[in-house]
């Protein structure tokens, strides 16, 4: 007699429902559709078919009965209506069209930036590098990063990654610290440390007039070698200045006496022999035709034996009013006295982002700004240490001795400058002194503010911040009067008691009176 | 269209009359209301009290999430429990009209307490100068007026289901819940993890709305859950017809 299966039919569906939510759960927690999780949808579809081969009265009358007919209707009709709503959101989200209400339009840009995004002529990628404990700056900046998506009509894209779960594609972009962003049109990607309208546009900019925008370091006298990737080489620098999309190659005044005409910026990295007068004429006709240059300087020690001005401080000095000091800083402001600490910075665009970042100067020496005479020559001291600093000027005394000691009238007393901009308006030259090549090199390139330092002096010497001016943003300057004692206890009559109390005595009247009546 | 109006008015004018309302609201307000002093009062000791109209809605979208199931649960579930539910759906009165007549009763109720928490931003304005931003104030409100659609619309398609109004409260609060978490598992690059930020809830509000950015898109989102919640109620409702 045929064993009556009906009543397991129950038992095949729930074994089936289980197996399929197991092989789900699988799936979801080791996100791969392994064996297991296809035993487990296997189990649930025989599970299934088991239900309905014990029963299949059952089947049929599900689907053929009076509320499968109404039901499937229902179905039908609520997934049509679902269908049309996500159509509906999907257009929605294609196109979206946002107004900005904020009374200051922070979430607006600016007309410079919507001029760049309507001549844009290929898309462009935007990808932020933003680790997990960035993530408040990274949703702050999702609503700058959409208004360039919409208003470029879809041109610009956008995308986070995290540089800590993918630093094969931070390292491809050349991206060394986190919440940095890449733009990125064709083959060309220029690297960001900030995320700023100014500098999202800028970034625009120079990516769709790609012109070549070389720097030169100068060679033969020993200067900090830009391949060299040991702790006193510079080649950190070199691939920060190329992610930002320079074009880096090297000089030899000694060999070809003439400065290329592509050069944007002349940088000379701590050179340990002196420059030759051959050559500081080379670099004057330079700065005299509208050029840049960035000097970093070590103390001269040990000293030019017959004492004279080496032919580069004399042109600093009578040139620009910077003279290098024959001293070394001595900074008692931390436990090593031979580093100069930045204690403060001077007005100015390179250091106006360093984001209250100190930057530290092993062995430097000191600065002298004077003015000159020409209007047109405008200096800024750009780092100053504290006073508990001073150029020490008895070299020998240092070596024999290792007794440091300030002394009046030789020493010079700090604050000290050990970083100078100066721009001459007539020439349109720029110039950077540092009295240091230590703070940049490979070693101390990531630390605090230092590598900053270098490359936004480099950038301002190539004049980066005149590609883009953007009509400034008012915000508007909103500030809270403490209200009065009384104006407190009004406050706390309102919010605390009124409002609430006054809610809690209408329902309870309206309760009581609603017992009364009954 | 008559039919919706005269329910509406009866749910509205019902929550005046019930003790659960009143509680609701009393807690409303003074939890918002403490946090809204307590702001002002230290902030005076600290010398620094944040000029931003919003100061109280961060805390209260949290609180609606817990109050708007409260709001809704007995909306539906009521009628079935008592049995007039019978009566209803035998009055002239279509299943949607019944449906969205509830849900436009109880829109009116938390409005008016909406409203009301008005009194935060406008005691700061008084005492800012030159005034607080009021654009950002009227998108923040405006998202909070969508989202809290939305919500009452869930909450009302799941007290169709229930017979109970504990149980519809419990159910509510954990798909509103759902959907608060859902914008956690849209952190990847993949368009599975895009469709999950988008489906969540309070993204849509924290994003743009209550920076001061109206986009059509969160519009859209938020009138299509309150679309979508409220025809399906329709369905669950005419589904008792023939259970």
């Amino acid at each position: 007699m045929k064993r009556d299966w009906r009543p397991f039919a129950s038992y095949g569906y729930l074994a089936g429902v289980i197996g399929l939510l197991a092989a789900g759960g699988w799936y979801v927690v080791g996100r791969q559709f392994d064996l297991y999780a296809r035993i487990g949808v296997g189990l649930g579809v025989v599970g299934l078919a088991a239900g309905v081969l014990m029963d299949p009265d059952r089947v049929v009358r599900a689907l053929r009965g009076r509320q499968a007919r109404y039901g499937s209707n229902a179905l039908v009709l609520s997934l049509a209506t679902l269908g049309i709503l996500s159509i509906v959101n999907y257009v929605a989200y294609s196109n979206p069209t946002r107004w900005d209400l904020t009374e200051d339009r922070a979430y607006s840009l600016s007309p410079e930036t919507l001029l760049v995004l309507s001549g844009l002529t290929g898309p462009v990628e935007i990808k932020g590098f933003y680790s997990p404990d960035l993530s408040r700056s990274r949703d702050n900046l999702r609503p700058l990063l959409d208004q360039y998506r919409i208003e470029s009509g879809g041109k610009v894209t956008y995308e986070f990654i995290d540089p800590l779960e993918n630093p094969l594609a931070a390292d491809r972009y050349g991206v060394t610290r986190t919440g940095s962003l890449v733009v990125i049109a064709g083959e060309a990607s220029e690297v960001l440390e900030f995320a700023t309208e100014a500098e999202i546009t800028g970034a625009l900019v120079r990516l769709a007039n790609p012109e070549k925008r070389k720097v030169y370091f100068l060679t033969g006298h020993g200067e900090r070698d830009i391949e060299d990737s040991r702790d006193s080489g510079y080649s950190r620098l070199r691939e920060t200045l190329e992610a930002k999309n320079y074009e880096v190659a090297t000089l030899n005044l000694l060999v070809e006496p003439s400065i290329p005409e592509d050069a944007l910026v002349v940088i000379v990295a701590g050179p340990l022999e002196p420059l030759s007068s051959d050559e500081v004429g080379v670099l004057e006709g330079y700065m005299g035709d509208g050029g840049a240059l960035v000097l970093l300087e070590e103390p001269n020690v040990p000293r030019a034996p017959d004492g004279k001005a080496e032919p580069l401080v004399q042109y600093l000095s009578e040139g620009w009013g910077v003279r290098l000091q024959d001293d070394v800083v001595v900074d008692l402001s931390s436990s090593l006295p031979f580093a100069g600490i930045a204690a403060r910075y001077g007005q100015h665009e390179i250091t106006a982002r360093l984001r209250n970042m100190a930057s530290y100067f092993p062995s430097a020496r000191s600065l002298n700004v004077a003015p000159l005479e020409s209007a047109s020559v405008i200096q800024t001291s750009l780092v100053e240490t504290g006073v508990n600093s001073w150029g020490e000027t008895d070299i020998d005394a240092l070596v024999e001795d290792s007794q440091i000691e300030y002394n009046e009238g030789e020493d010079h007393l700090g604050p000290l400058t050990l970083a100078a901009a100066v721009e001459d308006f007539e020439t349109r030259s720029r110039l950077v002194v540092f009295g240091d090549s230590d703070f940049a090199a490979n070693g101390d390139f990531f630390e605090l503010a230092n590598g900053d330092l270098l490359v936004n002096s480099i950038d301002w010497a190539a004049r980066q911040e005149e590609l883009i001016s953007l009509t400034p943003k008012a915000t508007t300057q909103r500030f809270v009067t403490p209200p009065s004692r009384r104006a407190i206890g009004l406050i706390f009559l309102i919010t605390i008691v009124l409002l609430p109390g006054g809610v809690i005595v209408i329902g309870a009247s309206v309760w009581w009176r609603r017992r009364k009546r009954v | 269209m008559r039919n919706v109006w005269i329910i509406a008015r009866r749910e509205f004018r019902h929550y005046f009359v019930s003790p659960l309302a009143y509680a609701v609201a009393a807690m409303v307000f003074l939890i918002v209301g403490g946090i809204f002093f307590i702001n002002i009062y230290f902030g005076l000791q600290t010398g620094q009290i944040n000029p931003d109209g919003r100061m109280v809605m961060g805390p209260l979208v949290t609180i609606l999430l817990f109050v708007t199931p409260a709001i809704s649960m007995r909306l539906l579930a009521d009628e079935q429990r008592m049995g007039t539910i019978e009566l209803l759906l035998t009055a002239p009165v279509r299943d949607w009209e019944l449906v969205v007549g509830k849900w436009l009763g109880a829109m009116g109720f938390m409005l008016l307490v909406l409203a009301v928490t008005w009194v935060y931003p406008l005691i700061l304005h008084r005492i800012t100068t030159p005034g607080i931003d009021q654009g950002i104030l009227l998108s923040a409100y405006l998202g909070l007026v969508l989202l809290v659609g939305a919500m009452l619309a869930l909450g009302t398609l799941i007290s169709a289901v229930f017979n109970s109004p504990v149980v519809a409260f419990f159910v509510t609060l954990a798909v509103l819940l759902a959907l608060w978490i859902i914008g956690g598992l849209g952190s990847g690059a993949g368009g599975g993890s895009e469709l999950a930020r988008y489906l969540s809830l309070v993204d849509h509000y924290y994003d743009n709305l209550y920076r001061g950015l109206v986009d059509v898109t969160d519009i859209v989102y938020y009138l299509s859950l309150t679309v979508l919640a409220l025809f399906l109620g329709a369905q669950v409702v005419e589904a008792r017809r023939w259970r």
